[in-house]
């Protein structure tokens, strides 16, 4: 399996679409640092009008931490994309290629070449993320420094101590990695029951569109199925900006408010995972390849 | 001999079609093995069973002896395969494509051996180049070195020359016929072509609607001493009634596309084609058939499996 | 009653009450007097401190800040690194400008006690229409002349409240600990910024709304009268 691992993240790494996603993610996150360089103060502004009616607020807001969490933010709902255009594409794109035959008349187990192909796409999306990461956190960190965390959450205002931050940030991609696999496991599953990528492509996006819609809306109908939808745990990231205070509301350093939202969320997205994983294994084994 | 392939009571249904049925028959060590019928007709189907593609419904198949249910992987290392279109991946050159197939088959090849394989294809100058370059023919000559660069003992080819020029088809006939004769493999090679069959097949199975028609020695099967004519003439409907008038209208066969078709021994051509001119029919062009319903119509003239080739 | 509802009615009917003893008054400004003598012995100071941000819908860690005061109105509060929230106008209202030097009505509105200080209750008017404050109320304690508490209320920013404990600055008029109360506005963010899903039970959304905001600065060092540059309070 191993073999086919080295294969499948050859093939992968070969291919020209699989740096469009690391042009892409470097595009918009250059965009997003150049934006807030030029009018970075106008945009905290705009956000905190609300706020600045009745606080000041003293301090290097636009910070590299600050503008981390906002390409977060704003990439992690976009990046899925990206991880489909790949995923999706494993076995189908195969399959519309017409190599699928030819690669399983290799004397290798299905087993092994679904699972090689899984991790495949995993380790590409893994690799994306790090890149995120790379630019997101480490870059911004170079360009804008570093200070507290400044964060606006939809009821209350957080600020993380800047001591407190990177291994915040450490879990936060954690888990956007768990979001992001359940995403390449939804793509891959997917990509069983089409022949040609753009299928399984532009359902994987249609489902995640569709999930996170319902996610967002509050509307009590969609409310009942939102704990069922695993995009309402894909930004269970965000939980790690957030601490706990004692009696005294003094912030507890290294502390989280909700670690089991954290847990909960964790356990559905890798359910997910091994779900779409498994059952891809089982589809793969029983698969006649009419390609 | 050893059989090297044994298929019995093989059968395949997607959900209501029966695409194989009850097919049951061996290849011989050595054999290059023609596996003729229509489109359609089962053939592929039947070798992706024969490669694990496809999971057969019942019926068993034992390849080198052992079960292939139970000794895939075994089994697979000494197969090679081009089945259809010889699609590898584009965007990679013809070696990469070929040491990435190498590795997948357990090998560890050697920049040597790779480029002896393009070389045996006559591909080594294009070695480098993305096969989003190549023609056809070369894809498909790409394909035959993935399947042979493990050097299995058994080579299956699925329409090995669809697509091809009659150059490309003539390098492809002439690489089973080395591979069988230098390299002493056995070859499964299946087409709906009669004519590339019959040149190169020293055994075939002939299969319809998923059913064995015939199976033996290429030898045994063709009767040289019938042929099957067509005849083009200035008007087919006054042609056939003038022939119907004489002793050769048992011989005449139904019309197709817009020919006149007749069975007739080899010997009786002369005298028939005098009758032609006495009956002052004239005749535009003349000449013997090689198409595979042809060939079912020679082989099993007035027997049951006319109507299903003709119909 | 209806008059009632006006502030300047108000005010004038508390002018006119507390200016009838006149007697009492004269008292009161020799009392604010005797205060803003005491606190005029510092001419300038800087001061190290921590400073808690204790407001319902804000999380912030307790954060080091650094404050200058230079006289008459000077005050600066730099925070050592990090971010902080401070009530907006609030806090730049410090000692110096908390007793108006002139231009003010004083009345005495009685005794108080705050934690175990007996404290004489002292409003101050300005005299002034424009003035920034509008109301101050200081309770002093009389043998220390000290300012235990201080409710202002001005124009723009609100009503603030400030309650001081003293330790071995206490000659100076200089306290250990300033809590500073205000009235926190719920806050809303548009939706569309925070793109957070909102799954603050009621419950946690009821405790966040509608309570007092409060900073706590307690001061750890004082170095007074040591003469600041100008160029700080830029």
């Amino acid at each position: 399996m191993w073999t086919h691992l080295q294969v499948e993240l050859y093939k992968i790494f070969r291919r020209p679409r699989t740096y469009l996603s690391f042009v892409a993610i470097t595009a918009l996150i250059g965009v997003i640092q150049l934006g807030l360089l030029v009018d970075g103060k106008e945009y905290t502004e705009f956000v905190m009008a609300d706020f600045a009616n009745t606080f000041s607020v003293d301090g290097k807001i636009l910070n590299g931490y600050f503008i981390c969490y906002i390409i977060l933010q704003l990439l992690l709902v976009h990046v899925p994309l990206l991880i489909a255009l790949i995923a999706a594409d494993m076995i189908s794109g195969e399959a519309n290629m017409g190599t699928l035959r030819i690669l399983l008349t290799k004397p290798q187990s299905r087993t092994a070449i679904v699972t090689a192909k899984f991790l495949a796409a995993a380790i590409y999306t893994l690799l994306l993320l790090i890149w995120i990461a790379v630019l997101g956190l480490f870059v911004s960190m170079a360009i804008f420094g570093t200070d507290d965390l400044f964060i606006m959450k939809s009821s209350y205002v957080v600020i993380v101590k800047e001591s407190d931050i990177f291994w915040r940030y450490a879990g936060a991609f954690c888990f956007a990695a768990l979001a992001m696999l359940t995403v390449s496991s939804l793509g891959f599953f997917l990509s069983f029951f089409a022949e040609n990528s753009i299928g399984p492509i532009v359902a994987t996006m249609s489902i995640i569109i569709v999930f996170t819609i319902l996610s967002t809306m509050n509307i009590p109908i969609f409310n009942i199925i939102k704990p069922y939808l695993f995009t309402s745990h894909m930004i269970t990231w965000k939980e790690f900006f957030d601490f706990k205070v004692n009696d005294a509301n003094e912030a507890m350093v290294g502390s989280i408010q909700y670690p089991a939202k954290i847990i909960k969320s964790a356990l559905v997205l890798i359910i997910h995972i091994l779900g779409f994983g498994g059952a891809s294994i089982l589809l793969f084994r029983k698969k006649d390849i009419l390609s | 001999m050893q059989s090297i392939i044994k298929v019995t009571a093989l059968t395949k249904q997607f959900n209501n079609l029966t695409a194989v049925n009850d097919l049951s028959f061996s290849v011989q060590d050595g054999d290059v093995y023609g596996f003729l019928g229509q489109n359609g007709a089962g053939k592929s189907t039947t070798i992706r069973m024969l490669l694990t593609l496809i999971t057969p419904t019942s019926g068993t198949i034992e390849i080198f002896g052992y079960p292939l249910s139970t000794h895939r992987r075994d089994i697979l290392q000494q197969v090679g395969a081009v089945i259809e279109k010889p699609d590898v991946y584009k965007y990679l050159s013809a070696y990469d494509n070929l040491k990435l197939f190498a590795k997948l088959s357990g090998m560890k090849p050697t920049h040597q051996l790779l480029m002896d394989q393009l070389e045996m294809v006559g591909l080594a100058n294009r070695a480098k180049d993305t096969v989003k370059t190549f023609s056809q023919g070369m894809k498909q000559r790409l394909g035959i070195a993935i399947a042979l660069v493990h050097d299995p003992q058994l080579i299956m080819l699925d329409e090995p020359t669809n697509g091809l020029d009659p150059q490309g088809i003539a390098d492809i006939r002439n690489l089973i016929l080395r591979l069988s004769c230098e390299r002493k493999k056995t070859v499964i090679v299946s087409s709906h072509l009669l004519y590339e069959i019959e040149q190169i097949a020293s055994r075939m199975l002939i299969i319809d609607k998923g059913k064995k028609l015939v199976e033996g020695a290429a030898t045994e099967l063709f009767d040289t001493s019938q042929t099957i004519l067509q005849l083009m003439t200035a008007d087919n409907h006054t042609a056939i009634e003038k022939i119907n008038q004489t002793a050769w209208a048992k011989q005449l066969l139904p019309v197709r596309d817009g020919n006149i078709i007749i069975s007739l021994n080899r010997d009786d051509i002369p005298s028939f084609n005098r009758m032609l001119v006495e009956k002052d029919i004239s005749v535009f062009s003349f000449q013997p058939r090689h198409s595979l319903e042809d060939f079912f119509l020679q082989v099993t003239a007035g027997k049951q499996y006319v109507d299903t080739f003709t119909s | 009653m209806h008059l009632f509802h006006t502030p300047k009615i108000l005010i004038t009917l508390c002018l006119i009450v507390g200016s009838l003893p006149f007697a009492k008054a004269q008292q009161m400004n020799s009392l604010v007097a005797k205060v803003k003598a005491k606190l005029d012995l510092v001419s300038d100071y800087t001061a190290e401190g921590k400073m808690k941000t204790d407001v319902a819908f804000i999380k912030a860690p307790v954060g080091r800040v650094k404050v200058f005061y230079k006289r008459p109105n000077k005050f600066k509060l730099q925070r050592d690194g990090g971010i902080s929230i401070l009530p907006k106008g609030g806090i730049s209202i410090n000692m110096g400008s908390m007793v108006m030097s002139d231009g003010f009505v004083a009345i005495d509105a009685g005794e108080v006690m705050v934690g175990n200080t007996n404290t004489r209750v002292v409003k101050l008017l300005p005299t002034a229409d424009n003035s920034e404050v509008v109301l101050s109320t200081l309770y002093i304690d009389e043998a220390n002349l000290l300012i235990m508490k201080s409710v202002t209320t001005t124009r723009a920013s609100g009503t603030y409240e400030m309650e001081l404990s003293y330790g071995q600055f206490a000659k100076y008029g200089l306290p250990d600990k300033v809590l500073f109360s205000f009235n926190a506005k719920d806050y809303k963010l548009p939706k569309g910024i925070t793109l957070e899903f909102d799954d603050t039970d009621q419950a946690t959304k009821n405790r966040l709304k509608g309570k007092k905001g409060r900073v706590e600065i307690t001061y750890t060092a004082y170095s007074i009268n040591k003469g600041i540059a100008d160029a700080v309070f830029n």
